[in-house]
């Protein structure tokens, strides 16, 4: 690049100076040329079309044209004449060879020209060439500066890259370790859930049992505040004892200090007292022997009595029946009037005897009523048919009435405690006492506190401040069949 | 006298078609398991057995027309020991809480086909999960009921 410049850079500048000095020697001949023709043309145009022979001397007088015309030498005007002829041709052949040369010189010029232009170019070229080589320098050495840092930078960042590969490989050495710690732990997470599965079984199974505790301890609570009222009720009473048993004591000193007289007169009545014990001793024999005398004989009575009634409703009976006989007998054979007299005479009796046998029959009713609320005890439990239904046959008891079937279920919850209670009442009403047999273990907890009529019942006898006996379950068991 | 004093009116609340049903469902799978028909219960439920071990499927009778299924296992003479205490288990004390098997004691029914129903359901849903287990393990029979009692 740089030598094809420079070539051409002499190439343009050896053309400009030929140019240069070509153009002022060739002008200045080029100009003598022309007039020296000019001056031969003229003297052959004055001789009429003749060879003029000698030159004017105004010719040879002046400038370079008469130096040359005294070279010559103006020997004859053939010679001249031939000479200038010979002179006119090669002034002529000057003049072409000028004119060629002229032809070539502005070709020359031309090119010079565009030579100059270009080199103008090449120089404006150049320039910007040199600045682009300059900026391209600067270019460099910043990239040269720029590749300096790089490489520093490289230099570094390979140090780094060593360091960091040097931690990778320690952190893949702690990555292997963390994976197989955690196999470990997610083996451990593994072991941990299924224990957890377990101990949300077991706590399902605790919740339930919890339940039936909170409900049990609900039961004992009621119980506890039942055997509160109890204990209320027993301190109280015993309050009333104990203010007795002070008036007691009181009543016992008066009574001591009249004990003391009387022992004194007891000691004064000894005397009479053994004299009275013999006879009381006899007196008391006598007693026992009419008192088991009037027992017998009251015994005797009754069993007379019952026997005497009895074997009079059964004469009464058969007297009937015979009369009844003898009149449907009289009756077939035509005798009806005739057999009334005895007839009413033989009724008497008998309705003598069925009279007092209502009223006795009154009587006993009475006292067998009596006797029967008197005893009476109604059996309170869970589970009527397998439970309080035996128990209460076993000894004797009765259970509380219950409506029909039908009767029952179509009531409302309310309706059932309503009746429930009226049943209770009654028995209350009745002097019954009650016994409690328990809760039937094999009922449903969540049943029970749906519907409880054994603790409202319970609770009812507590409300109204009447005891009942609690059985206990060992001697349930022994009246139940299985 | 008494007797029938302390027990009139219940009777009447006894499901009458109880028994017949309950054979029809459930005896067939009872033989099954090698369990025979034993004896009834005062309000005629069955009770089945197989030597020491007994299975009790009966109904709560004081609840009107509503009535509801009852099952027990045991291990003895009946439900209840010498001494007083548990000697069976009631399904429900089996059956964990939060299991919809739980609530078997609702099954309510009135007529038979309601009960036929019901029995197929607790042939399906309690005797086959719960119970099968506890008629082929003695053993834990015997803890179910111990805690049972120790609770009850």
């Amino acid at each position: 690049m740089r030598s094809s410049i420079s070539s051409l850079i002499r190439t343009g500048l050896a053309l400009l100076l030929l140019h240069f000095g070509v153009s002022g020697s060739w002008a200045d001949q080029t100009d003598a040329l022309s007039k020296l023709g000019q001056r031969l043309s003229d003297s052959l145009l004055l001789d009429g079309g003749s060879r003029q022979t000698a030159p004017p001397k105004s010719i040879y007088a002046t400038g370079a044209a008469a130096s040359l015309a005294d070279g010559l030498g103006f020997t004859s005007s053939a010679d001249v004449r031939e000479q200038n002829q010979e002179t006119l041709a090669r002034i002529r052949d000057q003049r072409s060879g000028l004119a060629e040369q002229r032809l070539a010189t502005e070709e020359m010029r031309s090119r010079l020209s565009e030579q100059k232009w270009k080199l103008t170019d090449m120089r404006s070229r150049m320039n910007d060439q040199k600045s682009q080589m300059a900026e391209m320098r600067s270019r460099l050495n910043d990239q040269r500066s720029q590749l300096g840092d790089m490489r520093s930078r490289m230099s570094d960042q390979q140090s780094r890259l060593a360091d960091m590969r040097s931690r990778m490989s320690d952190q893949k050495g702690q990555l292997g370790d963390m994976r197989s710690r955690m196999s470990d732990q997610q083996s451990r997470l593994a072991d941990i859930r299924s224990r957890m599965s377990d101990q949300k079984g077991r706590l399902a199974d605790m919740r339930s049992r919890m339940s039936d505790q909170q409900s049990r301890l609900a039961d004992m609570r009621s119980r506890m505040s039942d055997q509160k009222g109890q204990l209320a009720d027993m301190r109280s009473r015993m309050s009333d004892q104990h203010s007795r048993l002070a008036d007691m004591r009181s009543r016992m000193n008066d009574q001591q200090s009249r004990l003391a007289d009387m022992r004194s007169r007891m000691n004064d009545q000894q005397s009479r007292l053994a004299d009275m014990r013999s006879r009381m001793s006899d007196q008391q024999s006598r007693l026992a022997d009419m008192r088991s005398r009037m027992s017998d004989q009251f015994k005797r009575q009754s069993f007379d009595g019952a026997a005497r009634l009895q074997s009079t409703l059964e004469n009464s009976r058969r007297t009937i029946g015979t009369m009844h006989q003898i009149g449907g007998m009289a009756l077939m054979a035509n005798y009806g009037g005739d057999f009334q007299p005895g007839l009413s005479l033989a009724r008497a009796p008998y309705q003598s005897a069925l009279r007092t046998a209502a009223e006795r029959r009154v009587e006993l009713s009475t006292v067998q009523t009596f006797e029967r609320n008197r005893m009476r005890t109604t059996v309170l439990g869970e589970n009527m048919r397998e439970r309080v239904v035996p128990f209460a046959e076993k000894t004797g008891a009765r259970t509380l009435p219950r409506t029909s079937k039908e009767a029952w279920d179509s009531m409302t919850t309310a309706q059932q405690y309503k009746f429930n209670d009226g049943a209770l009442r009654s028995r209350i009403k009745e002097g019954d006492s009650f016994r409690y047999i328990g809760r039937d273990a094999f009922r449903d907890p969540a049943e029970r506190k749906r519907f409880d009529l054994t603790g409202t019942e319970l609770l009812r006898l507590q409300d109204r401040g009447v005891p009942y006996q609690a059985v206990p379950r060992s001697q349930v068991q022994r009246m139940l069949p299985r | 006298m008494m007797n029938n004093n302390a027990s009139a009116g219940w009777k009447g609340y006894d499901c009458p078609f109880f028994t017949p049903v309950c054979r029809r469902v459930l005896s067939g799978y009872c033989q099954a398991q090698g369990f025979l028909e034993d004896e009834l219960t005062p309000t005629a439920g069955i009770v089945y057995r197989r030597q020491n071990v007994f299975l009790e499927t009966s109904y709560d009778s004081e609840t009107g027309l509503n009535f509801a299924p009852t099952l027990i296992i045991g291990a003895g003479v009946g439900k209840y020991g010498e001494d007083g205490r548990p000697s069976a288990v009631p399904f429900w004390y089996l059956i964990p809480a939060n299991l919809p098997e739980r609530g078997y004691t609702f099954w309510k029914f009135k007529t038979e086909a309601e009960l036929e129903s019901v029995l197929v359901r607790v042939r399906h849903a309690l005797l086959e999960p719960f119970a099968a287990p506890l008629l082929h393990n003695f053993d834990l029979l015997e803890k179910h009921i111990a805690n049972f009692g120790a609770e009850s």
